[in-house]
């Protein structure tokens, strides 16, 4: 794998890792929703992205934010509910956003970000000279809220440059998607889904080819990527269920980082490390 | 200017408002259609294009959203919904969303929308196409609820609420859309604060929107008997400004408020509120307007055992006291060292 790719995945995972480590000091009292076992996605996805393409994201953010640009202390500093954060402390974990970064929000409802996203790229095709793109992360539940179906179609209908990415971990909480789905539903005609498994190289380049054709054609896409997180919806602490059979094949790819490229991770390792002291010292507001 | 409707009036703030500013978009359903929301939009998509006159699928959530989608990039989205029940299918967007952007982005972003919903009455509307619902949409801090009640009033409100960097809902009426009136020419900003449009002294009128064109009938018949009538019309539900009203509550002594809606739980609860508080020992204390995520602000953003008895010794005129100084005392003992951000000490998080 790329170095780059690979650098950013294993600084999103060891990010993760460190919150939940020092979850307990009671510090950070805000719901955290991890994207352990996720990076794949946020960083194949955004490594085809340009800086100033958008994207917009779930309650399930800090992959999608890192991943893209967005600043590692403001969001530790959010977490720690101090003024530094990005939201001045204001919105904790689930509503991350960075302009700089092409991060344009954060929203925790299932569904509410994407006619949002929808809107945003409105508003690019309506402005001469804008060719960005919107990205829109979802979460395999969004299937089940009609708002996301109303955006697509008119999304569709108006040729806007947006792509829909679904990251399907096949829990909802604790709801296994045969439960609340019919599978079907989730590759329905009118989707384009692409079955992936979490590799950041394949990720990058079947991203590099959509978001291309996005910019050529205006036909906005829904990808659906396979993944799976290792701990809790909420909270930091490991949740591993195979009920569907489906995971062991991912777990053995996860198990990177720790002993490879130590110099990495030290270096990695030392970011994070400042990151958590900014937001500690930093003021409350 | 010349006599115009008030649908009249609505169509001309927005075709001003886009030939001003090309940010300014109108989008609904019937934008385009050969009724144009009761004239409202006619020749918007003549004059500006599709781009920026939006014929919508029926997918009110979406649509609330896209406008807000668009708003966060420098657009000025005006949705119309042709009812003020179809917006129910909104209420996430308007509420979650547009409510609360500028306040979670510390006004790094900001939500420039306008939904105009239309309250429906008469020829068999029936219970799910004639409600007023004014006070659900009033009572959400972060909106600026508007009620116009006559063709001047519908065109500077709307100018106004397309100027402002917030979200605004501005309500209509459909027996207001035909009633005309005449247009004046705005020098500066158009006050929101009521007016008193009728001045008198035995009884004061409240109302807004239609309810304005009813209490200036019901004027007319109580003049009939010899009665004075004050009449006073409210223009904005959010902010509520209550200066004329409690004035005219001093000057008349009588206060009858009239609502397009029911009464309980109506806006004219808020307003008796302010015209009784400086009558009466009425006080009211509540959690703040938004609830940050930070446990720093979280003790203020609640009532605390300690600042309920702040308010309860001022009602008794007793702050200041020795009995003041055992009952904060006490407040003090009663907390448990709690932090403020949990029920107890053994709640840990995360959710």
């Amino acid at each position: 794998m790329p170095d780059d790719l690979y650098r950013a995945m294993l600084r999103i995972r060891m990010v993760e890792e460190e919150i939940a480590k020092r979850y307990d000091e009671q510090e950070m009292r805000c719901p955290v929703h991890l994207s352990i076992g996720q990076e794949a996605v946020a960083v194949g996805v955004c490594a085809a992205l340009r800086p100033d393409d958008l994207i917009v994201s779930t309650h399930r953010c800090h992959a999608h934010y890192l991943a893209k640009g967005g600043n590692l202390q403001r969001m530790i500093a959010e977490l720690y509910g101090k003024a530094a954060g990005c939201c001045g402390g204001r919105g904790g974990s689930m509503h991350l956003f960075d302009d700089e970064a092409g991060v344009l929000c954060s929203i925790p409802i299932v569904a509410s970000a994407v006619p949002i996203g929808v809107g945003a790229a409105l508003a690019i095709k309506n402005t001469p000279g804008d060719d960005r793109i919107v990205v829109i992360f979802c979460g395999d539940a969004v299937v089940e809220q009609g708002v996301f179906h109303e955006a697509v179609m008119f999304a569709r209908l108006k040729n806007l440059p947006v792509v829909f990415v679904i990251e399907n971990n096949l829990y909802s909480v604790y709801s296994l998607i045969n439960d609340r789905q019919t599978w079907q539903l989730i590759y329905q005609i009118n989707f384009v889904a692409s079955r992936i498994e979490p590799d950041a190289i394949k990720i990058y380049k079947d991203m590099k080819r959509w978001i291309a054709k996005v910019r050529e054609t205006n036909k906005p896409p829904i990808i659906v990527f396979r993944t799976y997180r290792f701990h809790e919806h909420v909270g930091p602490k490991q949740d591993f269920s195979d009920r569907m059979g489906a995971v062991e094949a991912i777990v053995n790819d996860w198990e990177y980082g720790k002993s490879r490229d130590i110099v990495m991770v030290s270096e990695i390792q030392k970011e994070i490390d400042e990151a958590f002291e900014f937001a500690k010292e930093a003021p409350f507001p | 200017m010349t006599a115009m409707t008030c649908a009249q009036a609505i169509e001309k703030a927005l075709y001003d408002a886009m030939k001003e500013d090309q940010n300014v978009m109108v989008m609904g359903l019937g934008v385009n259609d050969p009724k144009h929301v009761f004239g409202t939009t006619a020749d918007l998509v003549e004059n500006f294009g599709t781009d920026r006159a939006i014929e919508t699928p029926c997918s009110e959530a979406a649509m609330t959203g896209v406008a807000i989608g668009a708003a966060l990039m420098g657009k000025r989205p005006v949705l119309v919904h042709q009812r003020v029940e179809f917006a129910l299918l909104s209420m996430e967007q308007i509420i979650n969303n547009a409510a609360k952007i500028d306040y979670i982005t510390c006004g790094k972003h900001s939500c420039p929308i306008v939904i105009r919903l239309i309250i429906g009455r008469g020829w068999g509307q029936g219970p799910t196409h004639s409600q007023s619902l004014e006070v659900l949409f009033a009572h959400i801090p972060g909106l600026t609820v508007l009620v116009p009640y006559d063709a001047n009033s519908h065109y500077h409100l709307m100018r106004e609420a397309i100027r402002l960097n917030e979200p605004v809902i501005f309500f209509e009426h459909r027996w207001l859309h035909g009633m005309k009136g005449k247009i004046h020419d705005r020098k500066g900003e158009y006050s929101f604060r009521p007016k008193v449009i009728k001045p008198g002294c035995d009884i004061t009128l409240v109302s807004w929107g239609y309810g304005v064109h009813e209490a200036l009938r019901v004027a007319t018949a109580l003049e009939a008997g010899g009665i004075s009538v004050e009449v006073v019309a409210v223009q904005s539900l959010n902010p509520l400004l209550t200066g004329a009203i409690v004035e005219s509550s001093i000057k008349t002594g009588r206060i009858l408020i009239i609502e397009t809606g029911p009464v309980p739980f109506g806006i004219s609860a808020e307003l008796v509120c302010h015209i009784a508080r400086p009558l009466l020992k009425v006080r009211r204390i509540g959690a703040t307007n938004f609830i940050p995520s930070t446990r720093s602000k979280i003790e203020y953003a609640y009532p605390s055992v300690h600042s309920i008895c702040v308010v309860a010794l001022s009602m008794l005129d007793k702050l200041h006291t020795v009995e003041a100084n055992k009952i904060t005392t006490a407040c003090h003992e009663m907390l448990d060292k709690t932090p403020s951000d949990v029920p107890d000490n053994s709640f840990t998080g995360p959710f």
